[in-house]
């Protein structure tokens, strides 16, 4: 084995590895760490705040500006259980059908969901607001409490792609059940159950 | 290292950064939800809310007893089961297997298109086939029969059927000009329709009143955990015991093994296996000599009963003088209500036994009073077809032989495993040309059949089912689709009607739900319940919205002992297959508290509920007394070879403290071959050890009536009771201080 006739000596001045024999290569990948750090940060960074998944992009374009903001159909004409039911509900695909079997049957994105529609198929639409399972959220309770539903959901009218605004973190939703006194708004089991 | 970077660290250097933000970017990937999808209906449901349940009111059809259901619905799927409240029978309770259904529903084996046979019988080789082949195979062979003048040897053995499908079975075989049709349940029918007959000169089974009996007198009834009705029983029991003020109801439990009855019991008495008729003659008889019997015919009792003597009750039973003398005065004290059940029954001597029971009533003045034994009313459905006995099967199974049976139907029942083996049914089915078996599960006649069809479970469907008499009313319940059904099985209504329609006969309904429809239309035609609406839309909507309408009490018949039946009153000592020499202990096979329904060893919670008196879940034991046990150098989890004159099983021994030591006992319910994941190859059949005899003077399979030896394989298992502890380790139960002490 080489080196192995060579002894590590306090009292010997022949020491196999001197201190900058070693400082060195631990410089040199202190800075690689150093790097690798940053470009780790970075990383995070860029996901944070361009790939945050706010705006996710659908099965087919639809455009909530149009819907809400000219045509200024009310929410819950679509979204039928929001006033009723913990869940707003999506609408059924025959809402979507009831006018635009007639209403701009030309339009690419019309005509994908007439091809779902003739399949048999449901659109398989991504969800752009998602609690997790662990806590128990009521649409019914916040839209009978009056709160207009922009208030969780943003702008919707004014949006052709529908984008997450608000983070939908425990503190966001306490920070509001605080500010209003909601009653029992800050017990653990008004939310976890 | 030097100032200037040189291409190998400018290098590294690169790749950590390249590696650091690619790890950065994963770690903010990692942590977010997955994005879900948002899958909206084609089309909403009207009654379905998404984030709502929504509960649909039906029938359990798993047994016979005919309990009303809720079952909850979440976004168009079925998530619980609970008993519904303003049914009569179960009046809100559930049993396990009434809540296991769902386990049916999803099950993972479930047949979803039908098969045909490719290999040999039994071999369990099918190929998928599609409806119109399989139906159409079908039909022709029925309606050659029928053209060959031949309808006779189409036979028909369905489950218990206690609602229309029941009639609908009748008029398809009828259409084919056959009368064959029989209902299968476990073991066959029992004696107690000749009981009721012959003893209380009843046409439908008397209501036994626990819920104001004073005192109830059981000789191996187990009415908690495997009677008709268990739920409903529970139900009265629980009042018996705590719901009057300041009365308790007694229940003393007279039975070698003890049951989950005997287990509340407040005294358990284990008597020699078969002496169970002789204990209760020998009450009797302390009771007319007491002077406690108040009737005319006192001096005939007096000479009936005179042989059992307190002297040979004691030898023959097992129990002491005094214990007869203690309970002929607790029985002289008012009225009480006696009860034979489970193998009293069903030993060689069981009719014998029934009969003193009820002889027994008489004497303590129980016939036809409040706690005591009263009359029912007729069914709202009667039944078309009689649960087949022993002597039924004897006699299907000497026609198969003979060639006088060229289509055998099974619906919806498994008797290739729950009949004794020694039957020969499995060997006669080879003689027959054509077997069609219905049914959901992959079971072990499916396996024989050369068509299995599928059927939807019983919360895809639409049905009925009318309570057996027993429980004081008419009542029926409605069963209707909870969820959507899967794709591919037929419900058994459909099947029939189609497979007459083909074969040139049809029926004036075109489906089931419109056969069901006109069923309840004559129910309403005739109903005499004035409160009911006069519009049958109505009606049916009212009917199907609240899942069970009851019909009153009219017709309630009264119970009155049969002089007669006194003449029938001789105790004779049961008698055994295999002699004592050879097969020392007597077999008593049980329904399994849990597995007690014909599918219950397919659902996957049952097999994981522990048995309530053994804690062991997940297969068969062979349960001992622990005397015994050592006596014959056994102990927990030895395998052994059970043997009997009919056949062999191998069993773990757990030694069972609450048996009598002459006697051993096996759970039923698993041993299957077939029947899905959960139930293949788990445990083993303990009828395999029955040797097919009949209760003496009937029918009915005598299930109790076997001797078996154990000899031991030198192998062993572990079992593993679970929760369960059967000594107090010199510990009180509950611990008191006198109140001097304290």
């Amino acid at each position: 084995m080489p080196g192995s006739g060579e002894r590590l000596s306090p009292q010997g001045g022949s020491l196999a590895i001197s201190p900058r024999t070693v400082a060195g290569p631990l410089r040199k990948s202190a800075l690689l760490l150093a790097v690798g750090a940053l470009g780790f940060g970075g990383g995070y960074g860029v996901n944070a705040l361009w790939f945050d998944g706010a705006a996710p992009v659908q099965p087919i374009s639809f455009s909530h500006k149009l819907h809400a903001g000219e045509h200024k159909l009310p929410c819950q004409h679509c979204h039928l259980y929001a006033e009723r039911s913990p869940v707003a509900g999506v609408p059924p695909m025959s809402k979507c059908l009831g006018c635009h079997r007639q209403i701009a049957t030309d339009s690419p994105e019309i005509q994908k969901l007439m091809a779902f529609w003739q399949r048999g198929e449901p659109v398989p639409w991504l969800k752009v607001h998602d609690l997790p399972d662990f806590t128990h959220f009521s649409h019914k309770r916040h839209v009978r409490a009056g709160l207009p539903c922009q208030s969780c959901h943003g702008p919707v009218e004014s949006m052709d792609v529908l984008t997450r605004v608000a983070p939908m973190t425990m503190g966001w939703c306490l920070g509001c059940h605080r500010e209003r006194a909601v009653r029992f708004g800050t017990d653990c089991w008004t939310c976890h159950k | 290292m030097s100032r200037d970077l040189n291409r190998r660290d400018f290098l590294a250097l690169l790749s950590a950064g390249t590696a650091g933000a690619g790890a950065g970017f994963w770690f903010g990937e990692a942590l977010k939800h997955p994005v879900e999808q948002l899958i909206p209906a084609l089309v909403p449901p009207e009654d379905l809310v998404p984030g709502i349940a929504t509960w649909y009111a039906s029938a359990c059809t798993q047994c016979p007893a005919g309990c009303g259901i809720l079952v909850k619905n979440r976004e168009g799927r079925a998530k619980k089961i609970e008993g519904n409240p303003g049914h009569p029978v179960n009046q809100g309770g559930l049993c396990a297997l009434g809540q296991a259904g769902l386990n049916l529903l999803y099950h993972p084996d479930r047949l979803l298109a039908p098969r045909r046979r490719s290999g040999a019988r039994g071999a369990g080789q099918f190929q998928a086939a599609g409806w119109d082949e399989a139906l159409a195979a079908i039909a022709q062979a029925l309606a050659e029969l029928r053209t060959q003048g031949r309808g006779a040897s189409l036979s028909l053995i369905s489950a218990p059927q206690t609602g229309h499908l029941d009639t609908l079975i009748h008029e398809v075989l009828a259409a084919f000009d056959s009368t064959r049709y029989g209902q299968h349940e476990a073991w066959g029918a029992g004696i107690a329709p000749l009981v009721q007959r012959k003893a209380l000169g009843l046409q439908h089974a008397p209501r036994h009143d626990l819920a104001q009996a004073r005192l109830v007198l059981s000789f191996g009834a187990d009415f908690l955990a495997s009677g008709d009705t268990p739920v409903h029983a529970a139900r009265a029991y629980g009042q018996m015991r705590r719901g009057r003020p300041g009365q308790r109801g007694r229940l003393v439990q007279i039975e070698p093994r003890m049951s989950l009855t005997g287990a509340n019991a407040d005294l358990w008495l284990p008597v020699r296996p078969g002496s169970e008729g002789l204990v209760a003659l020998g009450l009797g008889r302390a009771l007319v000599a007491g002077g406690h019997y108040a009737g005319a015919d006192g001096e005939r009792w007096a000479q009936v009963l005179e042989p059992y003597t307190p002297a040979l009750v004691a030898r023959e039973s097992g129990l002491t003088a005094g214990h007869v003398e203690a309970l002929a005065a607790e029985l002289a004290a008012g009225p009480a209500l006696a009860l034979a059940g489970g193998a009293t029954t069903r030993y060689s001597n069981g009719l014998g036994n029934a009969l003193a029971v009820e002889a027994l009533n008489q004497l303590c003045g129980s016939l036809d009073r409040p706690g005591g034994v009263l009359g029912n009313p007729p069914p709202l459905l009667p039944a078309e077809a009689p649960v087949m006995d022993l002597t039924a099967w004897q006699t299907l199974i000497a026609d198969a032989r003979a060639g006088r049976v060229a289509t055998l139907l099974f619906l919806d029942c498994n008797p290739l495993h729950e009949l004794p083996p020694a039957l020969g049914l499995r060997e006669a089915l080879d003689a027959v040309p054509l077997v069609v078996s219905l049914a959901s599960l992959p079971d072990e006649t499916s396996r024989f059949a050369d068509w299995v069809l599928p059927l939807p479970s019983y919360l895809e469907s639409w049905g009925d089912a009318a309570p057996r008499p027993g429980v004081g009313l008419r009542a029926a319940a409605l069963a209707q689709p909870v969820v959507a059904p899967r794709e591919g099985p037929r419900p058994a209504g459909d099947i029939l009607l189609e497979l007459a329609r083909r074969a040139g006969t049809p029926l004036a309904s075109p489906d089931y739900l419109a056969y069901l429809k006109n069923g309840w239309r004559s129910l309403h035609a005739r109903r005499s319940d004035a409160n009911a609406p006069a519009d049958f839309d109505a009606f049916w909507n009212a009917a199907l919205n609240a899942g069970v309408w009851g019909d009153g009490q009219a017709g309630t018949e009264s119970p009155r002992w049969q002089p007669e039946a006194q003449d029938a009153l001789d105790y004779r000592p049961a008698r055994f297959a295999g002699g004592e020499a050879d097969y020392p202990l007597v077999f008593q096979p049980y329904p399994s508290p849990n597995l007690h329904g014909a599918s219950a060893a397919a659902l996957p919670w049952l097999q994981e509920l522990p048995d309530p008196l053994t804690g062991l879940a997940w297969g068969s034991w062979l349960e001992i007394n622990p005397r015994t046990a050592a006596a014959l150098g056994l102990a927990m989890g030895d395998i052994v070879l059970v043997e009997s004159p009919a056949g062999r099983v191998e069993a773990p021994v757990l030694p069972y403290p609450a048996i009598h030591p002459a006697l051993v006992a096996m759970p039923l319910g698993q041993g299957h071959e077939a029947f899905g994941r959960y139930a293949a190859g788990r445990g083993v059949n303990a009828a395999a050890l029955v040797a097919p005899s009949t209760v003496e003077g009937t029918g009915a399979l005598a299930w109790a009536a076997t001797r078996v030896r154990l000899v031991k394989t030198g192998r062993r298992v572990k079992l593993k009771p679970r929760g369960k502890h059967d000594q107090a380790l010199g510990r009180e139960l509950f611990g008191s201080i006198p109140i001097k002490e304290l």
